[in-house]
C-alpha cells in the first residue's frame, strides 16, 4: 500500500464520522508522517499499521476535536444609525472638552493698538478686551518698561512729571508720522478658531483612537450605544489598529480629504453587507453589537 | 495490548516527552515506539490528537532547517503540565499499592528475604 492508497482508506474510514475540518487535519498529519518516513512509502505504511485500526483508534479516543483553531464567536454587526450616533457623541464630547479648556484660559487680549515714539524704541500700547474696553496700557522706551498697568493708573502716571515728559516724547513723534500706528484688533479668537477648526476635528479622532486602545474597543459614544470595535478575527483592536482606524484614516484622512472620506465611508457601510467603512478596511476591524459592560471584562 | 491501562500510561508518556521540549508528531511517535514496539502508531496519534483537543498541547508550524514544508510541532500547555503531574502522581500511587500486594520487583525481593 502506498501513501495515496493509505490516505484514501483513512478518508473513507473517517468520512462522515468526523467534522470535515478534523478529517482534513488528520489527513494532513498523516501526509506529514509519510514525508518524515522517507522515500519508501510502502515501508512507512506497513509500519503505521492498517488504516482501519487508525480510524478505530481516532474514533474511540473522541471527543471530536477541532480545538486547534477556536471558532470566532458569532457577532452581530452594529447598525448604521448606532454607528453614526456613537460617532457624533464622540466628536461632540471631545469638542466640548476642548471648548471648555478655551473658556477657562483667559483670552482677554482681542485688540492691541501700538504707537511708536520719536525717541529710540519708545512705544505706547493699549490692550482691548472683546468688548472693546482698554484693560491695559504699556509705555516702553529703549526696551525698558516705563509703565504697565490699568488705564486708570496710566492716567495718574501721565499726570506726574516723569509720565508727562515720556508721553510728550511719543506724541511729538506721532505728529510726524501717524501712519505707523499699527492695529491688530481684527485678529481675534474667532479667526484663530476657524483656522484651527479642521485640525481640531481631526484631533478629536486622535483622542477616540486612544479611547479605543485603552478601553478595548469602546469609546464613550460606542459604549453608550452598545457597540464596540473589534479586530476582524475577534478581540480588542489594540493600539496599532486603533491608531490606523481613527488617527490616520478618520483623523488625517478626514483633514486631507476635507471630510469626503467620512461621506464615502457612510455610503460604503450602507451598501456593503459586511458593514465595512474605509477605516475598517484599512485597520482590519469590524463594529459589532456589544453588551454595555466594563471594557476590561471583554476578551 | 490495547487496554485502558495502557492508554493511560501512553498518555502519560506522551505528556512527559513533551515536558522536555516541543516535538513534531513523527518524532514523538518514534520515541514512544522505540520503548513500546508493540504499540502501533495509530493509537499514539489518536492520543496526541485527543490531548490537543483537550487543550493539553498547542500546535504550531516551524520551518525545517534543511528546507521543505514546515513541521507541525506540539507544545505542552500549563494545562497539559497539570495533567502530567496528576497522571504521574496517580501512577506512583498505583505502583506503590501494587507492590504492597506483592507485585513488582522490590516486593518480590523482600518476600525472598523474609522467607
Amino acid at each position: 500500500m502506498n501513501q495515496q492508497e493509505f490516505l484514501r482508506e483513512l478518508e473513507i474510514g473517517l468520512a462522515g464520522k468526523l467534522p470535515p475540518q478534523d478529517l482534513a487535519e488528520v489527513l494532513s498529519d498523516y501526509r506529514d508522517i509519510f514525508r518524515e518516513g522517507g522515500p519508501d512509502e510502502v515501508a512507512t505504511a506497513r509500519r503505521l499499521g492498517s488504516p482501519a485500526a487508525i480510524c478505530k483508534a481516532i474514533l474511540e479516543e473522541g471527543p471530536p476535536v477541532g480545538a486547534t483553531v477556536a471558532a470566532p464567536p458569532s457577532r452581530q454587526l452594529a447598525s448604521v444609525g448606532r454607528r453614526m450616533a456613537a460617532c457624533a457623541v464622540d466628536v461632540l464630547s471631545v469638542a466640548l472638552v476642548v471648548v471648555m479648556l478655551f473658556a477657562i484660559v483667559p483670552f482677554q487680549q482681542t485688540g492691541v493698538t501700538s504707537m511708536e515714539g520719536g525717541s529710540p524704541g519708545a512705544s505706547l500700547t493699549s490692550y482691548e478686551n472683546r468688548n472693546g474696553e482698554v484693560y491695559k496700557m504699556e509705555l516702553k522706551e529703549n526696551g525698558k518698561k516705563l509703565f504697565s498697568g490699568k488705564p486708570e493708573a496710566y492716567d495718574q502716571y501721565a499726570a506726574t512729571d516723569e509720565g508727562r515728559e515720556a508721553v510728550q516724547r511719543i506724541n511729538a513723534w506721532q505728529t510726524v508720522s501717524p501712519a505707523s500706528i499699527s492695529s491688530f484688533s481684527g485678529f481675534g479668537l474667532l479667526t484663530l478658531l476657524s483656522l484651527l477648526m479642521p485640525l481640531a476635528l481631526g484631533g478629536c479622532y486622535v483622542v477616540t483612537a486612544l479611547e479605543l486602545a485603552i478601553f478595548r474597543g469602546y469609546t464613550l459614544g460606542k459604549w453608550l450605544l452598545g457597540i464596540r470595535v473589534e479586530a476582524a478575527a475577534g478581540g480588542a483592536p489594540g493600539l496599532g489598529r486603533s491608531l490606523v482606524r481613527d488617527g490616520v484614516i478618520k483623523g488625517i484622512g478626514g483633514i486631507v480629504s476635507g471630510g469626503l472620506i467620512h461621506l464615502a465611508s457612510l455610503v460604503l457601510v450602507v451598501l456593503s453587507s459586511k458593514g465595512e467603512a474605509i477605516h475598517d478596511m484599512a485597520a482590519g476591524t469590524v463594529v459589532v453589537r456589544a453588551e454595555r459592560k466594563l471594557p476590561w471584562t471583554h476578551s | 495490548m490495547d487496554t485502558q491501562l495502557k492508554k493511560g500510561v501512553l498518555e502519560m508518556c506522551v505528556l512527559h516527552q513533551l515536558s522536555a521540549g516541543d516535538r513534531y508528531g513523527y518524532e514523538l511517535m518514534k520515541v514512544i515506539q522505540d520503548v513500546f514496539p508493540d504499540v502501533y502508531d495509530g493509537s499514539i496519534y489518536a492520543i496526541l490528537r485527543r490531548l490537543n483537543g483537550e487543550g493539553a498541547t498547542q500546535v504550531y508550524l516551524a520551518d525545517v532547517p534543511s528546507g521543505g514544508p514546515a513541521r507541525k510541532y506540539y507544545h505542552l500547555t500549563p494545562q497539559g503540565r497539570d495533567m502530567l503531574d496528576q497522571l504521574a502522581g496517580e501512577w506512583d500511587q498505583l505502583q506503590a499499592r501494587v507492590r504492597l500486594l506483592g507485585i513488582g520487583s522490590a516486593c518480590i525481593d523482600r518476600q525472598v528475604e523474609t522467607r
